[in-house]
């Protein structure tokens, strides 16, 4: 035994007068283990650096057992010494596994918080990313931004005088509409039809109307669903430019439509 | 007369105080392992270490009737066993309110993983 910590001299001191007058008491096992038990538990730096006031108050209690041995007295009060002794090592050894989880919990969370901002940085630029490839495709669209969103307009010139059928110029525009729907199956859009405001207002209404239902049957026989698609005849209403110039009522006869926010609204006049 | 017998009386308080004297009452001792096992219990003790609390209980029940015996010496012993029992089960209370936070951040960990490798 190499004790050689806190208060032992005066129990070693103590000892020696006692066994000068005393013949060496028999071997106690239970006590052995607890001092081999102390022993080791001094040896573990884990233990000594966490559980150092639990040590000494197993030391204080195995230095009266000692004593206790040493007199050759009391079993009982002996064995009670031993059972604190042990129960302070338990002590002790509770306090280093839990700094060692300890440990391990503050490098566990640091790697958590690292992740965190890794999946935040990497949604960061999926997001730039999409409204990057959204921009674009408002921009294939010729989209532009209006106080209703994004609008994109077909001109005059898509459909034949005075009738309702696209050009076929008219259904490659539509195709873009429907390729971007497909692409974006939350939008939806409404389709606008104007006219100048030569003729009867109710033809007129009827005329945008027809081009808007003849914008909406070119989207859905690309396949785009029925419930993405609106129609709406504004006839002469919401002229763009004047009507007395002729190129202003060309102007004025056109298709708008109208595409939602990313969660299907749009706005409307 | 009364010479004879002072001396014998005086000699006999003597012996009986030798013998018999239970010494303090333990009231610290009681009032501390009571307190430690209120503590074991309010840090989750029942749950960690159920049979410890329960021994630590135990002993100061016993401890409490060894007192009214005035058996001290006995009681004082089991007193100071019951606390540190309900020390050690607080310990291990504690430490096991590490080791599961300890498990919910690994599970984090797992499922953030799992989250960017998806992203992938």
């Amino acid at each position: 035994m190499k004790r050689h910590y806190f208060g032992t001299v005066p129990v070693i001191t103590v000892a020696a007068l006692l066994s000068a007058c005393a013949s060496t008491p028999p071997e106690n096992p239970a006590l052995n283990e607890t001092q081999a038990a102390y022993d080791e538990a001094m040896e573990n730096p884990e233990i000594a650096r966490n559980g150092l006031s639990h040590l000494r108050d197993a030391e204080t209690a195995l230095d009266r057992a000692e004593t206790l041995h040493a007199e050759g007295g009391d079993e009982e009060a002996l064995g009670h010494q031993l059972y604190l002794a042990n129960r302070h090592l338990d002590l002790a050894r509770e306090k280093a596994v839990r700094a060692g989880l300890q440990e391990e919990l503050s490098e566990a969370e640091r790697q958590r918080d690292d992740l965190r901002i890794r999946i935040g940085e990497r949604r960061a630029q999926e997001a730039e990313l999409q409204a990057r490839m959204l921009r674009e495709q408002m921009d294939r669209l010729q989209a532009e931004q209006t106080d209703r969103g994004m609008v994109m307009t077909l001109g005059d010139v898509l459909f034949d005088i005075d009738e309702a059928e696209l050009k076929p110029a008219g259904e490659r525009t539509v195709r873009k509409l429907s390729d971007f729907m497909q692409e974006y199956p939350s939008y939806r859009v409404r389709v606008e039809g104007y006219t100048d405001s030569t003729g009867e207002a109710a033809y007129n209404q009827e005329l945008s109307l027809s081009r808007a239902q003849a914008v909406e049957n070119e989207l859905l026989s690309d396949g785009i669903e029925p419930g993405r698609v609106e129609t709406q005849g504004f006839g002469e209403e919401y002229p763009k430019a004047t009507n007395t110039t002729a190129a202003g009522r060309q102007e004025n006869r056109r298709v708008e439509i109208v595409i939602s926010d990313r969660d299907g609204n749009i706005g409307s006049r | 007369m009364f010479s004879r017998v002072l001396p014998i009386l005086v000699t006999g308080a003597f012996l009986t105080g030798c013998a018999t004297d239970p010494g303090p009452k333990p009231d610290d001792q009681l009032a501390s392992a009571q307190s430690a096992l209120q503590s074991a219990a309010n840090a989750g003790g029942e749950d960690t270490e159920p049979s410890m609390i329960a021994a630590a209980r135990e002993k100061i029940v016993t401890a409490e009737s060894l007192i009214t015996e005035e058996r001290y010496p006995e009681a004082r012993r089991l007193l100071e066993q019951a606390e540190v029992d309900a020390r050690l089960a607080e310990a291990r209370a504690e430490t096991q309110k590490v080791r599961d936070e300890l498990g919910d951040v690994m599970a984090s960990i797992d499922s953030l993983r799992r989250n960017l490798e998806n992203q992938n």
